[in-house]
C-alpha cells in the first residue's frame, strides 16, 4: 500500500468518523427526567433578542434550549458564542450577553470585577450535570485509572502523590504493544471550564505537562484521542462518541474504579461530576425581565431537560431547579 | 506659456505640444499627492499598531505604590490584638481580641460599629483563619477546638425599611447602620457589610489546653490540625460528598494523633497545615520544624525533619504561607524572608517521596519580622519589621514592590490584605492605619518574562508559560521564552522544507522549462497560495498527521528516495539515444513525474528496512529512546549532509575531469558512465554516513535522542514544517521566479551561446544578478512563516515545550495570541502580557524585514555592477 491509497482510505474513515460523530449516541439514552418538574407553559409579551456567550462545553446545550424556546416563541431570537468559560464574566460585565454559560464557576477575582460594576454577585444557576471523562482510544485495554494516576499522567507537579511519572502505557500496567508506547496527551485551552476543573480536581492544583496538546474545542479533543490509538484526552461526557472510550475512576489510589454513568454522577460516587452553569446578572430583590425570567423558567422545565438529556448530559432534579428559580426570584409553581 | 506660442511644425507635418497639458499636469498633481498620502498613511497605519501595542503593555511594566488612606487612633486601654481581618471595601475591620472578643471598627471615622462576642465565655488561645473562604478554627485552654465561619456578608435591605436619613446616602457615601457599614452600589441600591461570625460546637481534643490549630479547606472538606500542651499532634479530617439526587451531603469525620519526638524539647510556636490538607507542619522557634505526613489523617506519620533557618543564631520569627498554602514563608530575626516548597526529587529520601526545599529568597528588611499577611488573590505579601517597616513584596517576581513605615514607628503587630488587594491594614497597638495599594502587575519584571522562575511546587527554576487557571491560588507563569522558541522552531523547519523546494523550482522552471509549460506551471503553483490557511491545518491535523506517524520509517525514507529517484530518472533519460532524445523532449516533465511514484514505492521497500537496520524494529519505541542506540539518529543528520558533500564534490572535481577525458567518447559510452559515477556516489554517500553514524554512535558513544530527534508526538514539527512549506512555497517560488525572468535575456544568450549548460547559465550567470530578488523572496516567505497562525494552531498541538526535536510540537506567539486572547479578562495582566507576546512578534518582523532589505539592497548594488 502506498501513500495515495493510504490517504485515501484515511479520508474515507474520517469521513466514517465524521457520521459517526454527527450521529452518536447520548452517552445517557436511558437517563429519564424527574417526574415532578413541570412542563413549560409560555406566556404573553416575550420578545427581544437573546445573547449568551460562554462555555464550549456548553454550546449544543444552549443551542437546543434555544430551539426548544424559540419553538414557543418564533418571534424571539438567540444568539449563541462559545469559545470557552472564561469568556463569560466578561461578557456579563459588559452587558454584551444576557447570559454566561459556564462549565465552572466563577473565580473570585471574577466575581470582583462583576461586584465592581454593579455592587452585588451574579447569580449561577446549576442547569445540569456534566461528567468530566477521560478518553482513550477505542482499542485502549485500560480497565480504570486512579485519579492519582491521572494526575501523574498529565500534570509535572504530580501533587496527587503518585510516586512516579507516568509516560508510556506501561506505567498503567498494560502490556504487549502498549507497554513501550508513550502516552500521547491531549486537552483543552486554557480558556475553558473544563481545563481549569481538571486541574483544581485530578491535578490537585498542580500544573499540566508542557506536552499537553491543547486543542481550541471539547471535539477537537474527541477527534484528536480517535485518531491517535496511544492518545488520552479529557471533555465534558457530551461529546463522547464511538471511536473513543470513558475510562472508569477511582477517586483514590487503590479505590474502586467507578465508571462514568448517570446514576454515579447523581450519588457522588464519580469523582468528576460537576455541575454546569448558567450565570445571570440578576438584581437581588428585584423582577428579572420576562424575556430571560422565561428563558430560565424553561431550561428548568421538563422540556428543556430534556434537551439536556438529549445533549448527553444529566438533568437536574425538581429540588435543584426549585432552589435555582427562587435565587433568581422566580416563585417556583411545582 | 511661451513655449506654447512658438510652436513649430514637426516633420510628420503635427504641431508638437512641447508643454504637457493643463489636465496632465493636474493628474500628476493628483497622483503624487495620492501616493504620498498613501505611503505616508502606511506608515502611519503601522506606527499606529505599534504604538497600541505599546500602550497597552506599558503599564505591565508600572511600579507599585502604597498611599496613605486613612489612620484611626488607637483604642484606649482595650485587650490585646490577636488577629485582624478587613472587609472588600476597605471600609470597616474586624479586630480578634485576647477576651475572645470580635471588634468591628469603622476605617475613616474609627468609630466602632459592634463588638460580637460569639465563644461566649470561653477564651480563644489559638486561633486560625486562612481568610479565603471564611471558614476558621479557634483553639481552647479546656483542650477543645471549634470550627467557624467568619466573614463579611452583604444584603440589599429595600430603601423602605431604611430610617430617613440615611434614605438621601450620596452615591460614594457610606453610614453606619445595623452594626455594619451601609453604601450605595453604582447602580444605586443600598447595600449593608456586617460582620458575621459563627463558631461551631467545640470538639474535644484531650485534656491538655490547646496550643496551636490550624485549619485548611480542600475541596474534598476541611482539615484541621490541633497541637495540645502534653505534645500531641491531633489531626480531623471531614470528607464530604453531595448526593445530587437526595441534595443530602453526607459527611465523614476521620480523627488521629500522633506525639512530636521527645529529641525535640520545647513547645513549637509555628503549626501550618498544607492546601492540600495533606500535610502538617511544626516549627520551633530556632528554626527546627517537623513535617508530618497526614494524607491519611487516622495516623498522622513523621515525614521529614528541616531546619529552616540554616545559618547559625538566626532563629525563627514568622512562619506564614502564600495562597494556597502550599509555600511556606519563613521570616527571621535579621529580617530575611525565605520561601520553601516541596518538591518531588527522584532520589527523595523522605516518608512520602517529597522534600520541603528552601526555593529563594525575597528582598531582605533591615530588622526582624514580626508579622506577615498574605494575599488571598495573587502571591503578594506584606511583612511588618520589629523597626516599623510595612513592606509588600511579590514572591513570583521576588520583587519589593512597596515600603512604608507605620505612622507611630513601632511595630505593626497584625497586618492584613483586603479581600480585593487593593488595601493593606497595619494594627500597631491598637492603632490602625489603612493603604491604598496600587500594584496593577506585581507578577511581571523582565526577569519572569525571559529568565527562569523558581515556580511552586517545580523541581527547579524553569521557563515555562502556563497563563490561567480556574482558581485563584493559580501562580500564572508568564515566561515569554517558550513562545519565542516556539514561533522560531515552526519558522527553522518550515524553511528548512519550503525554502529549497522553491528556489529550485523557480531556477528549473526559468532556465529549463518550456516556456510554453511555465506558463501553465507557474499560475498552478500560485493556485495553491489561495488555499486558506485553516483548510491545510486541518489537512494537516487529521488527515496527514495520523498518515505519517502510521508509516514514518517510509516517510523519512522518502526524504532519500525522491530525490535519488529523481537524478537516476534524469541519468536514464540519457541514455535514450540523442535523436530520440530531441523527438521526446516534450515529454520530459512527464516522464520526471513518472520518477516519483517510483521514488514513494522505493520509500515503501526501503522503509521497513530502514526501521529494522537502524531503529530497531519500531522506530517509536527507537525514538522514545527504549530500543537500539543512536546510529539511526546521527544517519537522519547526516545522510543529507553528506549528499550535500557528495554533490560539491562531484561538481567541482568529479565533473570537470569526466568531461576533460570524455571529449571523444559517444553519447550512450558517457551516460554510461555517468549513471555509473552517480550509482556509486549515492551508494558512496550512503556508506560514509553509515559509517560516520556509527562511529558517532558506538566508540564515541553520542545519541542525537534528546536533542534534534526524541519521543515521537503525533502532531509534530515535521507535518507543521511539511504543510507550512505548502503555505510558504507559493509565495517564495512566484517572487523568486520574477526575480530570475528579469534578468535580461541578451545574457542568457550570451553565456549559452559560448557554449555553457543551461545549468552553469543558471548559476554563474542568471542567478548572482537576480540574488536580491531573490532574497527578498526567501525573506518574505520568512516573514510569513513567522506570523503563521492557523495552521500552527491546529496542526502543532499548542504545547509550549523548548526543544528542537522534530518529532514533537511547540507553540508560536502567534498561535497563542489567538487561543489565549478572547479568554483573556480586558487590561488583566494575561490580557497586556498577549499584547506583549503581539509586539514581540511585530518587532521580530520588524528587525527581520529590515535586515532583509539591508541585504537585499547590497546585493541589488553589486548586481547593477555588471
Amino acid at each position: 500500500m502506498n501513500f495515495l491509497t493510504r490517504t485515501a482510505s484515511v479520508l474515507a474513515v474520517l469521513a466514517v468518523a465524521a457520521m459517526v460523530i454527527l450521529a452518536s449516541v447520548p452517552a445517557s439514552a436511558g437517563v429519564q427526567v424527574d417526574p415532578d418538574l413541570p412542563d413549560y407553559t409560555p406566556v404573553k409579551g416575550v420578545s427581544g433578542s437573546i445573547k449568551s456567550i460562554g462555555s464550549d462545553t456548553m454550546n449544543n446545550e444552549m443551542t437546543l434550549w434555544a430551539e426548544g424556546f424559540q419553538a414557543f416563541y418564533p418571534s424571539v431570537r438567540v444568539e449563541i458564542e462559545g469559545k470557552g468559560s472564561s469568556t463569560a464574566p466578561p461578557a456579563l460585565i459588559n452587558g454584551t450577553a444576557h447570559f454566561g454559560p459556564m462549565s465552572r464557576k466563577m473565580k473570585d477575582k471574577e466575581i470582583d470585577a462583576f461586584k465592581t460594576r454593579f455592587g452585588y454577585e451574579p447569580v449561577q444557576l446549576g442547569t445540569s450535570i456534566d461528567m468530566l471523562a477521560i478518553y482513550v482510544n477505542k482499542d485502549n485495554p485500560i480497565a480504570g485509572m486512579s485519579l492519582p494516576e491521572v494526575d501523574a499522567v498529565y500534570s509535572k507537579t504530580r501533587k496527587g502523590g503518585h510516586p512516579d511519572d507516568i509516560r508510556v502505557w506501561g506505567d498503567l500496567n498494560l502490556e504487549g504493544e502498549w507497554a513501550k508506547s508513550p502516552i500521547s496527551l491531549y486537552g483543552r485551552n486554557a480558556a475553558s471550564g473544563t481545563y481549569g476543573y481538571l486541574k483544581k480536581h485530578a491535578l490537585y492544583k498542580g500544573d499540566y505537562k508542557d506536552a499537553v496538546k491543547e486543542q481550541p474545542g471539547s471535539s477537537s479533543v474527541v477527534q484528536g484521542v480517535a485518531a491517535d490509538r496511544y492518545a488520552i484526552g479529557y471533555s465534558g461526557i457530551g461529546y463522547r462518541t464511538a471511536d473513543v472510550r470513558a475510562v472508569p475512576l477511582a477517586r483514590k489510589a487503590g479505590g474502586e474504579f467507578v465508571p462514568a454513568e448517570a446514576e454515579y454522577a447523581y450519588t457522588g460516587e464519580y469523582p468528576l461530576a460537576r455541575f454546569l452553569y448558567l450565570s445571570v446578572n440578576y438584581k437581588p430583590g428585584s423582577d428579572l425581565d420576562p424575556l430571560r425570567r422565561e428563558f430560565i423558567r424553561f431550561i428548568f422545565s421538563k422540556q428543556g431537560q430534556e434537551a439536556v438529556v438529549k445533549d448527553g448530559y444529566l438533568p437536574v432534579t425538581a429540588a435543584v431547579a426549585r432552589d435555582a428559580l427562587r435565587s433568581v426570584g422566580i416563585q417556583p409553581d411545582f | 506659456m511661451e513655449s506654447r506660442n512658438q510652436e513649430q511644425r514637426a516633420f510628420t507635418g503635427r504641431t508638437r505640444i512641447r508643454s504637457p497639458k493643463r489636465s496632465v499636469l493636474a493628474a500628476d498633481k493628483t497622483a503624487r499627492w495620492v501616493i504620498s498620502i498613501g505611503g505616508l498613511g502606511g506608515i502611519v497605519a503601522v506606527s499606529v499598531v505599534g504604538l497600541f501595542l505599546l500602550y497597552v503593555v506599558i503599564p505591565l511594566f508600572r511600579p507599585s505604590q502604597l498611599s496613605d488612606a486613612a489612620t484611626t487612633d488607637a483604642a484606649d486601654g482595650g485587650p490585646a490584638i490577636l488577629s485582624a481581618g478587613i472587609d472588600e471595601f476597605g471600609r470597616q475591620a474586624w479586630t480578634l481580641r485576647a477576651d475572645g472578643t470580635f471588634a468591628v471598627e469603622r476605617l475613616d471615622s474609627g468609630e466602632t460599629l459592634a463588638v460580637l462576642d460569639p465563644m461566649a465565655d470561653r477564651i480563644p488561645v489559638a486561633w486560625s483563619h486562612p481568610g479565603d473562604d471564611g471558614s476558621c478554627a479557634f483553639g481552647f485552654a479546656d483542650g477543645s477546638a471549634a470550627l467557624g465561619n467568619l466573614e463579611f456578608s452583604t444584603s440589599f435591605p429595600p430603601e423602605k425599611s431604611l430610617p430617613a436619613p440615611l434614605r438621601n446616602l450620596p452615591a460614594d457615601g457610606a453610614a453606619s447602620y445595623a452594626g455594619g457599614v451601609l453604601d450605595r452600589t453604582p447602580d444605586g441600591q443600598f447595600r449593608l457589610q456586617t460582620l458575621a461570625v459563627s463558631i461551631d460546637e467545640p470538639a474535644d481534643f484531650g485534656s491538655a489546653p490547646v496550643r496551636l490549630v490550624d485549619l485548611s479547606s480542600p475541596p474534598q472538606g476541611p482539615v484541621l490540625a490541633v497541637l495540645t500542651a502534653d505534645r500531641m499532634l491531633h489531626v480531623a479530617q471531614v470528607t464530604r460528598q453531595r448526593n445530587l439526587l437526595t441534595g443530602k451531603t453526607t459527611s465523614r469525620l476521620v480523627r488521629g494523633a500522633a506525639p512530636l519526638p521527645d529529641d525535640i524539647e520545647g513547645m513549637p510556636g509555628y503549626l501550618i497545615v498544607n492546601g492540600l490538607g495533606d500535610n502538617a507542619l511544626v516549627a520551633w522557634k530556632d528554626g527546627r520544624a517537623l513535617r508530618f505526613d497526614i494524607s491519611r489523617p487516622e495516623s498522622p506519620n513523621l515525614a521529614e525533619r528541616v531546619d529552616l533557618t540554616p545559618v547559625e543564631g538566626v532563629s525563627l520569627t514568622s512562619l506564614s504561607s502564600l495562597t494556597g498554602k502550599t509555600s511556606l514563608v519563613v521570616g527571621d530575626d535579621a529580617g530575611g524572608l525565605e520561601v520553601w516548597f516541596r518538591i518531588r526529587p527522584v532520589a527523595a529520601q523522605t516518608g512520602d517521596g517529597t522534600v520541603l526545599t528552601r526555593a529563594f529568597a525575597l528582598p531582605a528588611g533591615d530588622s526582624a519580622v514580626v508579622a506577615t499577611a498574605a494575599s488571598a488573590r495573587s502571591r503578594m505579601l506584606a511583612t511588618a519589621h520589629i523597626d516599623g517597616t510595612v513592606r509588600l513584596l511579590h514572591a513570583t517576581s521576588r520583587r519589593e514592590l512597596a515600603e512604608i513605615r507605620t505612622p507611630g514607628g513601632t511595630a505593626a503587630s497584625a497586618l492584613a490584605i483586603g479581600p480585593r488587594d487593593d488595601v493593606l491594614l497595619a494594627v500597631e497597638s491598637g492603632a490602625k492605619s489603612l493603604w491604598r495599594i496600587d500594584a496593577p502587575h506585581p507578577e511581571i519584571s523582565l526577569t519572569t518574562l525571559a529568565e527562569p522562575v523558581w515556580y511552586e511546587g517545580y523541581e527547579e527554576p524553569s521557563l515555562v508559560w502556563q497563563s490561567s487557571s480556574a482558581s485563584d491560588d493559580f501562580e500564572p507563569k508568564y515566561s515569554l521564552m517558550p513562545l519565542i522558541f516556539g514561533t522560531l522552531k515552526a519558522t527553522l523547519y518550515c524553511m528548512l522544507f519550503g525554502l529549497p523546494l522553491a528556489l529550485l523550482a523557480a531556477v528549473y522552471t526559468n532556465e529549463f522549462l518550456h516556456p510554453r509549460l511555465k506558463a501553465r506551471i507557474k499560475p498552478t503553483v500560485e493556485l495553491m497560495a489561495s488555499l486558506p490557511s485553516v483548510v491545510l491545518g486541518f489537512l494537516a491535523a487529521l488527515v496527514f498527521a495520523p498518515i505519517v506517524e502510521r508509516s514514518l520509517p517510509q516517510v523519512l525514507a522518502s526524504f532519500f528516495t525522491v530525490p535519488t529517484a529523481f537524478l537516476l530518472g534524469a541519468h536514464l533519460w540519457q541514455l535514450i539515444p540523442g535523436p530520440t532524445a530531441a523527438l521526446l523532449r516534450h515529454w520530459k516533465p512527464l516522464a520526471i513525474l513518472l520518477m516519483l511514484p517510483l521514488g514513494i514505492a522505493g520509500a515503501e521497500i526501503l522503509g521497513p528496512v530502514l526501521e529494522n537496520g537502524l531503529y530497531a524494529g519500531d522506530i517509536m519505541a527507537w525514538l522514545d529512546g527504549q530500543t537500539g542506540d543512536g546510529t539511526g539518529g546521527w544517519m537522519l543528520i547526516l545522510l543529507p549532509l553528506s549528499a550535500l558533500t557528495a554533490a560539491v564534490i562531484q561538481d567541482r572535481l568529479v565533473n570537470p575531469w569526466l568531461r576533460s577525458v570524455s571529449q571523444r567518447w559517444s553519447r550512450l559510452r558517457f551516460a554510461l558512465v555517468d549513471l555509473l559515477r552517480f550509482a556509486t556516489g549515492v551508494l558512496l554517500t550512503a556508506a560514509v554516513s553509515l559509517t560516520a553514524s556509527w562511529l558517532l554512535a558506538g566508540p564515541i558513544g553520542w545519541d542525537p535522542r534528546g536533542s534534534i530527534v526524541d519521543t515521537y508526538v503525533q502532531r509534530n514539527a515535521l507535518v507543521v514544517g511539511f504543510v507550512m512549506g505548502f503555505a510558504v512555497i507559493p509565495i517564495i517560488y512566484t517572487m523568486a521566479e520574477d526575480a530570475l525572468a528579469s534578468v535580461p535575456d541578451h545574457l542568457r544568450a550570451a553565456s549559452l551561446g559560448a557554449g555553457a549548460t543551461p545549468w552553469q547559465t543558471a548559476v554563474r550567470v542568471i542567478i548572482p544578478p537576480a540574488m536580491s530578488g531573490l532574497f527578498s523572496a526567501a525573506m518574505i516567505g520568512l516573514g510569513r512563516a513567522v506570523g503563521e497562525t492557523m495552521i500552527v494552531l491546529m496542526a502543532a498541538g499548542n504545547t509550549p515545550v523548548m526543544d528542537w526535536n522534530i518529532f514533537n510540537g511547540f507553540r508560536t506567539l502567534s498561535a497563542n495570541i489567538a487561543v489565549e486572547l478572547p479568554e483573556a479578562v480586558q487590561n488583566s495582566t494575561h490580557f497586556r502580557t498577549l499584547f506583549l507576546a503581539a509586539l514581540t512578534l511585530f518587532v521580530l518582523t520588524f528587525i527581520l524585514n529590515t535586515v532583509a532589505e539591508a541585504v537585499r539592497l547590497r546585493f541589488r548594488r553589486k548586481a547593477y555592477q555588471l
